[in-house]
């Protein structure tokens, strides 16, 4: 992963993704406007934007599902509006989607995870490898032989990223993936997504309205009014409260905790993201006063 | 949450669970196809033995068998004592105007058997056979119909994807119907017409929920590589075994038996 960032800066390997001046509309209400993005392979990105920002309108174009009404968007050079890159192009990136509940088609956990290799008319053998791989990469090697409709939220949705990466896609999109999910859910689907993108090196982009998982990226946009209206790492995006307040955003809790503190004369900085960084400060203060 | 089982599956692991679907759904289509072509009592008999050794073998216990074959018992008595009244032959006993005959007595108890056979035979597939099993042995056997454009592949999909989302319905059947219920809505009691109308404010929901879930299952399976059935290849294949094969060979000597206890 590492190497391929190299190469990218030498020019020689171009970006995953590449939004080329993209706009689009459904029918006559544009969503999106003259969009240009790159994400590196291995990049963390997250989506941020209000409700109705165009962030899943953003996610179906990236594999084909939408085609721009102008510009282009190309996923590892291939172009999205050319039908005959699509099946290419859903491979190498992988969708998943809110509602765990309507994305599992079969009636058996290992059968669901199956779907994608088998629709790609994979060898039996090769199905069985990659479909056993991607239920441990999700950690739910006891459930590969039950009905998905027994299962938690949070395990059907890692049955859902299992079914994607089954077939090894270079990137997973993840739409909202945690918002039907219980917190104990939620923070066991992102320990999976945030472990692929940092061991298995897959490219991640996480569209999200939960402040403290878009702080996990390497970095972040914002889209307002069919723009990209913010950019950049966690840090400098959620330090500037007041544009991200009034882009129908919040900081992340533990920001908001560290900007009170702070207001309140504890000498802790301001742009604390993560809730170790705050203990830390906090821990820090501690032993001034000893 | 509800645990909703389709059909009469009962999960075990016999030596028949353990067959080919195919091999299950094959024997028992011969084995109808059987009942009604042979026509002695003693082969009907040997039928019925036969069948009370496969539930043996997968040790459902007879109960349930009575159990499954009550409903029809009013149905078995009314043919039974239609044929003993209306064939003719020798008499064996008479009142009135109606003599029952030696041939109408056979003949009742033959059918008799043959129903009670027929029932035990078919829920022996069902007992031993998940849907889904039986979805991917239908998929298989039709398979060579694919050639003449009928799209085996497709209904085999629409099939299970309806068993994935018969539970889930369900469920959200239970949901919508309390979130009436707790805003007042009276679903138990009244005339049928006002109960009929009560109806509609859970059906509506469901309805639009149900679309709105095939929308998002047809973009989820296109972004995962689905275009239709063709060239798809299968996790588990279906492959006969040599366990198949013993027990079709069982079956083999049991048609066999049949057909020599026909000749006495
Ligand atoms: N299928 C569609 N047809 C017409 N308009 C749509 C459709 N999907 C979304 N929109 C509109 O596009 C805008 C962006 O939607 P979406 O991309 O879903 O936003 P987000 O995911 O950020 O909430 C919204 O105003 C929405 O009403
Ligand atoms: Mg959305």
């Amino acid at each position: 992963m590492r190497e391929y960032i190299d190469f990218y800066e030498e020019g020689i390997v171009s970006s995953l993704i590449k939004f080329d001046n993209v706009s689009f509309s459904y029918g006559k209400n544009s969503v999106l406007q003259d969009i240009d993005l790159s994400v590196e392979k291995g990049e963390f990105l997250a989506v941020l934007g209000y409700n109705g920002s165009g962030k899943s309108t953003m996610a179906k174009l990236i594999n084909g599902i939408l085609v721009p009404s102008s510009g282009k968007v190309y996923v590892d050079g291939m172009d999205t509006s050319d039908e005959k890159n699509l099946s290419e192009i859903r491979k190498k990136a992988g969708m998943v989607f809110q509602n765990p509940d309507n994305q599992i088609v079969a009636t058996i956990v290992e059968e669901d995870v199956a779907f994608a290799p088998e629709n790609l008319g994979l060898d039996p053998k090769e199905i069985r490898t990659r479909v056993d791989d991607a239920i441990k990469a999700v950690g739910l090697e006891k459930h590969i032989k039950d009905a998905p409709h027994k299962l938690s939220g949070g395990q059907k949705q890692r049955v859902a990223i299992a079914g994607v990466l089954a077939m090894r896609p270079m990137c997973i999109i993840l739409d909202e993936p945690t918002a039907m999910l219980d917190p104990k859910g939620r923070s066991l689907v992102m320990n999976v997504i945030n472990r692929l993108n940092r061991e298995n090196g897959i490219t991640v982009v996480l569209i999200t309205h939960f402040m403290e998982e878009a702080v996990l990226a390497d970095r972040i946009i914002v889209l307002a009014n069919g723009k990209i209206a913010m950019e950049g790492t966690p840090r400098t995006i959620f330090s500037e409260k007041d544009k991200v307040t009034s882009l129908g955003l919040e900081v992340p809790p533990v920001t908001e905790l560290a900007i009170k503190l702070s207001e309140n004369g504890i000498k802790v900085s301001k742009d604390i993201i993560r809730p170790e960084e705050l203990i830390e400060a906090i821990t820090a203060l501690k032993e001034d006063i000893h | 949450m509800r645990d909703i089982t389709l059909g009469q599956y009962i999960n075990g692991d016999s030596p028949i669970h353990r067959l080919d679907p195919r091999v299950r759904l094959i024997l028992t289509l011969v084995y109808i196809i059987i009942l009604f072509s042979f026509k002695s009592i003693l082969q009907m008999i040997l039928a019925l033995v036969f069948i009370l050794i496969a539930y043996a073998i997968v040790k459902i216990p007879l109960k349930m068998l009575l159990k499954s074959l009550k409903p029809i018992i009013p149905i078995v008595l009314f043919t039974s004592i239609l044929n003993m009244f209306f064939i003719s032959g020798d008499v064996v006993f008479s009142f009135w105007k109606i003599s029952v005959t030696k041939q109408g007595l056979y003949y009742a108890a033959l059918m008799s058997l043959r129903v009670i056979c027929l029932l035990a035979g078919s829920s022996l597939l069902t007992y031993t056979s998940t849907p889904i099993e039986l979805t991917g042995a239908l998929e298989s056997l039709f398979k060579p119909l694919t050639k003449l454009g009928f799209p085996v592949n497709d209904l085999a999909m629409m099939m299970t994807i309806a068993l994935r989302f018969i539970p889930t319905l369900l469920e959200e059947t239970d949901k919508i119907m309390a979130a009436q219920k707790s805003r007042g809505a009276n679903l138990d009691t009244g005339k049928l017409f006002e109960r009929i109308k009560a109806l509609t404010p859970i059906l509506i929901p469901l309805f639009v929920s149900a679309f709105r879930r095939a929308d998002e299952l047809a973009l989820a399976m296109e972004c995962r590589c689905y275009n239709g059935g063709e060239g798809r290849t299968r996790l588990n294949e279906l492959r006969l075994k040599r366990s198949d094969l013993k027990a079709t060979l069982v079956f083999c000597l049991f048609c066999v038996l049949l057909v020599l206890a026909g000749k006495i």
